[in-house]
């Protein structure tokens, strides 16, 4: 049996995660599930859960100025909803209503999207796009890490026992930008991506960001493809290209193994349509 | 007048509301509870098992194995080939089979000692084999050792005419193989159930569809008379056919008759995914030729079916797919040959169609390649070779009445051509619409099936219908109660119900089959012309007046001179003698069994028809197929209640699109409802349901039965539409992403050769 811990504020959670003994329960839409496989094969359950879900320092939402931050206990139902989000950062919203069932989103956080590290995982392969840094609180102090450098394989982070996500810091965007996430499911809800897609572009294709998801260990923005962008003429031309690149990418990182016949094609031609839609916000040709 | 009216569901508010007690509901405080041990390989000897470690833990009361049953441990709805051992005698045969069973104080004792249980057996692995076509070939690994003809569980031939000559003199002829997967019924309610011994008597409530068959089979496997044994039905939350096996009852009876104190027992969403049936996988080898007219001139059909490591229902579903095979077409040329074979899978058996949503996929994809072949359109071919009054089916049956295809295809047309011209493609994505046909022979096929009811009216004037059939969420509770209100001429609300509990009820066969409406509603009105007759020779009796014209009209006992009097008058006279005003009926359906060589005869007295379309958009980017619309028309011989009828289609149809695009069973791998997806309310399409009434002169009122033939068109409705989006036909389910992305790409690669 776990003891439970009810935290009201990040001095407290801090406080009862310093024995690094505690697991961290946020909406727990990933981890009372691991418990539950836990309990019925009889492994091993955590001493102590530490519930941060009425933590107020991680509800935080700046979204204006040089430094925005979205609070790593904020719902996904909260991020689709929020007017600020939806103006700012659109794919972050459209990823956060992807996710899951109105249930489901209603108590599963980003922070906890993050550190649940699926390889699938939606809010991740948006956060990467918008190149999300997470920063983290543990009773030392804060300190902060790259979404990259924070999840090391598929549900694997460098988070240390004691430490908790406060926030992810989002890079600060041009006033106009198109931003388009796209999710392939094998149904409408409650469905893993097969494959997500967060793209960014800005009227000149000076910071264009692509990140893919469900296709490598970890979602990741694809520089090669960046760079392509950036170097290209925006048009259909330019997003095929984009779309091949981004297929031949994902076969050089993961070989040509049995879901390729599938993935390969999917991530070309989703990549470049969802390029094309991102352009069209701009009010470019599609 | 209760007939064809849509009456509120018996039961509806009290589930809305959440009070409705199912049989996982049923512990009570005190309560032992039970946890299986499930071997997790297979096919393996059992070497050894210790109870030892578990019964050291704290709460563990007892471990049971297969030498603590005191009866047959084979059970098995089909008396031929009962093989199902509930607790592994010296073989595992499938994974997730029970071991071993621990009964202990708490739920997490009892878990406890399973877990500990599991590891202390010792296996031997075995070879296997896994696939069906492999395990009829020489030397293959046996799944029973012991038993006559290998894994060969059945095979039916039908056949008609000269099928050979008349495909080689056909105008057409098409060629193709289907196949479908391993389906779980995912209903919502879990096993679960509680029994106590009371009396020398054991009473094992739990969920089911066909408490009688329980009984029977637990007093076997008790080794005690089945008046020694009651089941109770509880209230059962679905069942698809995956509630019509024994799953967790053996095991409550077992503990209950050792232990003489009460247990209980649930299935977590794992374990019933593991420890119960599956839908057949079939591999479909179909060969259908028409004439330049497009009349179907002859079929040969090759059916492979996989029964997995037990019989369960196999032989009914492989019996099912090669009378079905024909489709609802005139064939006059039939060489159909099923074989249903063993594995070291988890064992198949009933769900809703029993085969004929599987054989489904196949005779429509010919009728659609057919169409193709000759250039006509997929409607009209169809409807020029509908079976109609007083043709002749595949087993050689010339149905006299009921045949309401063509009117149920003619419903289809106008929304299948506004459909047609409203299907449009773009850049990404591209439409299509697709059609399906279906006939479905209601009851056991080629067996007697009967059904018993009793109706008792009351000296308060209320009645009470007594039956044994089974409400697992269908509506029968409603649509017998309907019946029995008609006929007697009372209103619903005066009928009270006894419903499946077998020390109180008789017999009604299982709810399986689309059979409870046909079968059992016909046995309720027997049961109540045997009242009526009983309450007009009683007050023949009581007014002194032999030869008195009575007959009950208007809830009342008639005579012509107006005189009437009121049957709870007469109910209180017979209580007077030490009698009741209690009417029995019977009914079974007039069959004859298949010749086993040919397979002609009337394997069911009765059969529903249906058609449905369906509009598809596909994702060309992705793959993705959404369903926009299905229109299903249903001949239901007569809506006893309709809203009731529009229910099953609706269910029917968004349980047909997931096994048409998305419902796969791989064990170990979707065993849970996050990874084995079933549609969400939001991949549900709009659903047309069109009642089509030609009535079945046998049936009550007319009626037949719709709960399977609601799902059995979907399937292939929604294969052909993404077919003719995609411009390949798909005949392997379910039609997932990586398929509909393969038609894709094959397109592209063609066109660039």
């Amino acid at each position: 049996m776990s003891r439970f811990i009810h935290a009201a504020s990040l001095a407290e959670a801090l406080a009862a995660l310093a024995s690094g003994q505690g697991r961290v329960l946020a909406g727990g839409t990933d981890l009372m599930v691991a418990l539950r496989a836990a309990r019925l094969s009889g492994g091993e359950l955590p001493a102590e859960l530490v519930d941060v879900a009425a933590v107020p320092e991680l509800q935080q939402l700046e979204l204006e100025g040089p430094a925005p931050l979205v609070g790593a206990g904020l719902s996904f139902a909260r991020l689709a909803a929020d007017p600020g989000v939806r103006a700012r950062y659109p794919l972050l919203a459209q990823a956060a209503a992807s996710v899951g069932s109105p249930q489901v989103r209603h108590r599963a956080t980003i922070g906890g999207n993050v550190a649940n590290a699926s390889p699938a995982a939606d809010g991740v392969t948006a956060l990467a796009a918008l190149g999300a840094v997470a920063v983290i609180a543990s009773a030392q102090g804060q300190r902060r890490c790259p979404l990259g450098e924070l999840i090391s394989a598929p549900y694997q982070t460098t988070l240390r026992p004691q430490e908790l996500i406060l926030g992810l810091a989002l890079d600060p965007l041009p006033a106009r930008t198109g931003q388009v996430f796209a999710k392939v499911g094998r149904r409408q809800a409650l469905s893993v991506a097969r494959l997500n897609l967060a793209v960014c572009l800005d009227e000149r294709l000076q910071d264009p960001r692509l990140a893919l998801g469900a296709c490598f260990p970890t979602p990741r923005r694809l520089a090669e493809v960046e760079a392509l962008l950036r170097a290209g003429r925006p048009g259909p031309a330019l997003w095929r290209a984009a779309g091949a690149q981004a297929a031949d990418h994902f076969t050089d990182v993961c070989g040509w193994r049995e879901s390729a016949a599938y993935k390969v094609p999917a991530i070309r031609r989703v990549t470049a349509r969802t390029l094309a839609q991102a352009w069209a916000l701009l009010g470019g040709e599609a | 007048m209760s007939l064809g009216r849509s009456l509120i569901r018996v039961g509806a508010e009290e589930r809305v509301r959440g009070r409705t007690v199912f049989g996982y509901d049923l512990e009570r405080p005190g309560d032992l509870h039970l946890a299986a041990v499930r071997a997790d390989q297979a096919p393996a000897r059992i070497l050894a098992i210790d109870p030892g470690p578990a019964l050291a833990l704290p709460g563990v009361l007892r471990v049971f194995t297969a030498a603590d049953i005191p009866g047959e441990n084979r059970l098995g709805i089909i008396a031929s080939t009962r093989d199902h051992e509930f607790l592994a005698q010296e073989l595992v045969r499938q994974q997730g089979q029970a071991v071993a069973l621990v009964a202990a104080r708490t739920l997490a004792q009892a878990q406890a000692g399973a877990r500990a249980v599991a590891v202390a057996v010792r296996y031997q692995p075995l070879p296997g084999v896994f696939d069906p076509a492999q395990a009829l070939r020489e030397g293959a690994p046996l799944v029973h050792p012991e038993r006559p003809g290998g894994n060969l569980l059945h095979e039916r031939r039908i056949r008609r005419g000269d099928a050979e000559a008349a495909l080689r003199d056909s105008a057409v002829v098409v060629e193709a193989t289907y196949t479908t997967s391993p389906l779980e019924h995912c209903a919502l309610e879990l096993e679960g159930g509680r029994a106590e011994y009371v009396d020398g008597r054991v009473v094992v409530a739990a969920c089911t569809q066909n408490p009688h068959y329980d009984r029977q089979d637990l007093a076997r496997f008790l080794g005690v008379e089945p008046e020694r044994v009651r089941v109770i039905q509880a209230e059962t939350g679905g069942g698809f056919g995956g509630k019509l096996d024994l799953s967790l009852q053996p095991f409550l009876a077992l503990a209950a008759w050792h232990l003489k104190r009460p247990v209980c027992m649930r299935y977590t969403r794992e374990e019933s995914f593991r420890a119960t049936s599956k839908r057949h996988p079939l591999v479909m080898h179909f060969i259908t030729g028409a004439d330049e007219q497009g009349c179907l001139t002859g079929l040969q059909a090759r059916i492979l079916c996989d029964t997995g490591a037990f019989a369960s229902y196999g032989l009914a579903v492989n019996m099912r797919a090669a009378v079905h095979a024909s489709g609802p077409y005139l064939v006059p040329h039939l060489d159909v040959v099923s074989r249903a074979a063993y594995t070291n899978n988890p064992f198949t058996g009933a769900m809703r169609g029993f085969g004929v949503p599987q054989i489904a996929l196949a005779h429509e994809g010919q009728m659609d390649a057919l169409a193709l072949a000759l250039g006509r359109d997929p409607l009209e071919l169809r409807l020029r070779n509908a079976l109609r009054n007083g043709q002749a089916t595949g087993t050689g049956q010339v149905l006299h009445s009921g045949v309401g295809l063509a009117r149920c295809l003619e419903r289809l047309r106008p929304i299948y051509r506004r459909w047609q011209a409203r299907a449009a493609s773009g850049e990404d994505f591209r439409e299509g619409v697709g059609l399906a046909a279906m006939f479905y022979g209601i009851g056991n096929t080629g067996v007697s099936n009967p059904s018993t009811a009793q109706l008792e009216w009351g000296t308060d004037g209320r009645v009470t219908l007594f039956t044994g059939a089974a409400e697992i969420g269908q509506g029968s509770d409603t649509v017998l109660r309907q019946l029995a209100a008609t006929r007697l001429g009372i209103p619903v609300e005066e009928i009270d119900l006894c419903r499946g509990d077998t020390d109180r009820t008789t017999n009604a066969g299982a709810t399986s089959a689309s059979r409870q409406t046909y079968i059992s509603g016909n046995a309720v009105l027997a049961a109540a012309d045997n009242l009526e007759m009983q309450l007009v020779q009683a007050a023949r009796q009581m007014l002194g007046q032999h030869h008195l014209e009575l007959e009950l009209r208007g809830g009342r006992l008639a005579a012509p001179d107006g005189r009437s009097l009121a049957p709870a008058q007469v109910a209180r006279y017979l209580t007077g003698q030490g009698r009741r005003a209690r009417g029995a009926g019977r009914f079974d359906p007039n069959f004859s069994g298949l010749d086993p060589d040919t397979g002609q005869g009337r394997p069911y007295a009765a059969y529903a028809f249906a058609a449905q379309c369906a509009w598809v958009r596909v994702d060309t980017d992705s793959g993705l197929v959404r369903v926009k619309e299905v229109a299903a028309a249903h001949d239901v011989g007569r809506a006893i209640n309709p809203r009731g009828v529009m229910g099953q289609i609706c269910g029917g149809v968004a349980m047909g699109l997931g096994m048409a695009l998305m419902e796969q069973f791989r064990f170990g791998q979707t065993d849970n409802l996050h990874r084995y997806h079933i549609p969400t309310f939001l991949d549900a399409p709009r659903i047309t349901p069109l009642i089509v009434e030609e009535a079945e002169e046998t049936g009550p009122y007319g009626a037949k039965g719709v709960g399977e033939p609601a799902l059995i068109p979907t399937a292939p409705a929604v294969a052909a539409a993404v077919g003719r989006a995609v411009g390949r036909p798909l005949r392997h389910l379910p039609i997932s992403l990586e398929r509909v992305m393969a038609a894709l790409t094959h397109e592209e690669a063609e066109h660039a050769n």
